[in-house]
């Protein structure tokens, strides 16, 4: 699999954790719970009020309503705490056989707060509505009593958070997966940019068109090595990293065509250390290098234009380097990596890969000319 | 019957190459130079005023655009445009060009453009070509790379003015004037396109006839009117317009 993608799964593989309510939209969650158990309690008042009066007791109404009442507040109570405890410490594939103890003691702790609640809140709210004292009965009866009702809901209701979380999970996964879609889209696309410039697309055409009436046989190699380039650029899925000594080739397939393209005037210099040829790039990062040793060297001025291409390892280090014997750059060359002469989007690059483990500086020759250095960590690709 | 004497310039051989392969086919042209680069296309169409010149876009030292302005007005021959990629082709066409061809140039397509070529040469010359050419390049100056130097020439000879060198410019009716050490030098170009094509982190319009060199300047001096002058190294004074004030860093600016 492309390294790229395995480190960027592997952060997001076990997904972020995604809450059941985010801390911005506690208040209207909490509005939510009380309309909702308040409708309950009106709903299940009227029911037991209406039975009354069609069996003749006309003088329910009071305790009625305090009864449902308070039992639907105690329910939202209980029902909030759960909320934060599915949220907290959701079941999962990994570890509901050790949770399941805790949560069968949740249902039980809750059915008995619940059942407490109601009692304590109607010993108190009877006498302050002038209806005398409360009477439960006998609670090692009620708490049962109670418990058998409470419980399955309780259950229900651990059940339904957990739909609803999964559920917000799969969504905020689809989302991530998109973007990272995205993003790896866009870095292909960056890598490539630079190797299907339209202007050594057309170019090199134009060159091919022009040997075939001069020398059909090195028209027909030069369409080869274009072909070859092409190639690299449709790749799908493509390494973020190669050997050293892959990038050479491609790249070398490129300088063959701006030679016969530039004729005499190109000389290409190579000075690549054998220790270094089996450690990673990034892939495709010398091509863009070269190209801007050569547009900002040997195409900004007539007359003969060398490139040096270098490498060596440093310890734990490889050090690239691209050298043209150019102008350079007019001004601070450390401006031109974020000014853009085409190389912003190496340094972007290396700092996706590498993080602060991989740097490009620009400098120029106190003799004339741009070097453009690649410091690496040196791994084998 | 006097054949259509036909330059080619271009910085790829192979690009030259072709054309010059395709020109021969055609009687009625003859091929009177070539040229591989901008300096030398200059130096190559005023020695040889051709009738007709087949122009790279791209190239080094001085692109096509900057070829044709640097030609006086009387020695500018008909423009075949050649270009790799349509960037600037159809302004190219609004130039006044003959045509313009696409690499890989097609046969056909160059037979087309001569024949629009020949077509145009006995109708003589364009007098609105410089005219257009300026407003074009005006326009497609923000796309066109940043300028690095000027391309001067004085009794015959062309020489570069680094942009570095330049202490200030002054417009001067169609070219502008610049104030470098060296002395002062007359490029055909003008205010509109040249500002469009400094780096603003280092040069600055401060009044419709002047753009400074922000590393040239001392400081500012309150001046009679309630405008203000930018005090040179050299000594020298600018009027700094109010309209253009904002342009100047605030380092400068707030001193």
């Amino acid at each position: 699999m492309d390294p790229l993608v395995t480190v960027t799964m592997a952060r997001h593989s076990r997904g972020p954790h995604i809450p059941i309510m985010s801390p911005r939209r506690r208040w209207p969650i909490a509005l939510v719970i009380l309309i909702v158990f308040t409708t309950v309690g009106v709903t299940r008042f009227a029911h037991f009020w209406l039975d009354d009066l069609a069996r003749g007791r006309t003088t329910t109404a009071g305790p009625r309503f305090i009864e449902e009442m308070t039992g639907a507040y105690a329910g939202a109570l209980v029902f909030a705490l759960l909320m934060g405890l599915v949220n907290r410490w959701p079941l999962e594939r990994h570890n509901w056989a050790r949770r399941l103890g805790g949560y069968t003691a949740v249902v039980i702790a809750l059915s008995l707060m619940h059942t407490s609640l109601m009692w304590a809140s109607r010993v108190l709210l009877f006498p302050l509505a002038g209806l005398g004292a409360y009477d439960y009965g006998l609670m090692r009866y009620r708490f049962p009593m109670e418990f058998a009702l409470q419980a399955p809901n309780i259950v229900l209701i651990v059940a339904g958070l957990h739909a609803w979380q999964f559920y917000r999970q799969a969504r905020q996964r689809e989302l991530r997966a998109a973007q990272l879609e995205g993003e790896l889209n866009r870095a292909q696309l960056g890598s490539l940019e630079a190797q299907l410039q339209p202007h050594f697309l057309f170019n090199t055409l134009n060159a091919i068109s022009s040997l075939m009436y001069s020398d059909p046989a090195r028209a027909d190699r030069m369409m080869g090595r274009l072909s070859d380039l092409l190639r690299l650029t449709f790749q799908r899925a493509p390494r973020a990293e190669v050997p050293l000594a892959g990038e050479l080739e491609w790249l070398g397939w490129y300088l063959e065509i701006m030679q016969v393209r530039f004729g005499d005037r190109l000389t290409v210099r190579q000075a690549i250390a054998p220790d270094t040829t089996a450690l990673a790039v990034p892939r495709l990062v010398l091509q863009p290098l070269v190209e801007n040793a050569l547009t900002h060297g040997a195409a900004k001025h007539a007359g003969p234009a060398t490139v040096t291409i270098a490498a060596r390892r440093d310890g734990d280090r490889l050090r690239v380097t691209v050298t043209d014997d150019g102008p350079g750059i007019d001004g601070d060359p450390a401006q031109a990596l974020t000014s853009g002469v085409g190389l912003s989007n190496t340094a972007a690059r290396l700092k996706a890969l590498y993080g602060d483990a991989g740097q490009i500086a620009l400098a120029n020759l106190p003799a004339g000319g741009l070097v453009v250095t690649l410091d690496l960590p040196a791994r084998p690709a | 019957m006097t054949k259509i004497r036909t330059v080619i310039v271009d910085d790829e051989p192979l690009a030259r190459d072709k054309l010059r392969g395709f020109l021969v086919r055609h009687p009625a042209c003859a091929l009177v130079g070539e040229a591989g680069d901008g300096l030398a296309a200059v130096t190559l169409l005023e020695e040889l005023r051709p009738d007709l010149v087949f122009l790279d876009i791209q190239m080094p030292e001085l692109d096509g655009f900057e070829v044709l302005s640097a030609l006086e007005g009387q020695s500018l021959p008909y423009v075949i445009f050649v270009t790799a990629f349509n960037d600037y082709a159809v302004k190219a066409f609004e130039v006044g060009a003959v045509d313009y061809l696409l690499k890989p140039v097609a046969p056909d397509r160059f037979d087309q453009a001569l024949e629009r070529a020949e077509a145009r040469l006995g109708q003589g010359a364009d007098p609105e070509f410089t005219r257009r050419m300026a407003r074009v390049l005006e326009q497609i100056a923000p796309a066109r790379p940043r300028v690095e130097r000027f391309l001067v020439k004085e009794r015959g000879r062309s020489s570069f003015v680094a942009v570095a060198e330049v202490d200030w410019i002054e417009a001067a009716g169609n070219y502008l004037k610049l104030h470098a050490r060296s002395g002062t030098h007359l490029v055909r170009t003008t205010m509109k396109e040249i500002e469009a094509r400094l780096d603003p982190a280092r040069f600055a319009r401060i009044h419709r006839t002047a753009i400074v060199n922000l590393d040239r300047v001392r400081y500012l001096e309150p001046s009679s009117h309630g405008d203000q002058l930018v005090v040179l190294q050299s000594g020298e004074k600018l009027t700094l317009s109010r309209r253009f004030r904002h342009r100047l860093p605030r380092t400068i600016a707030e001193e």
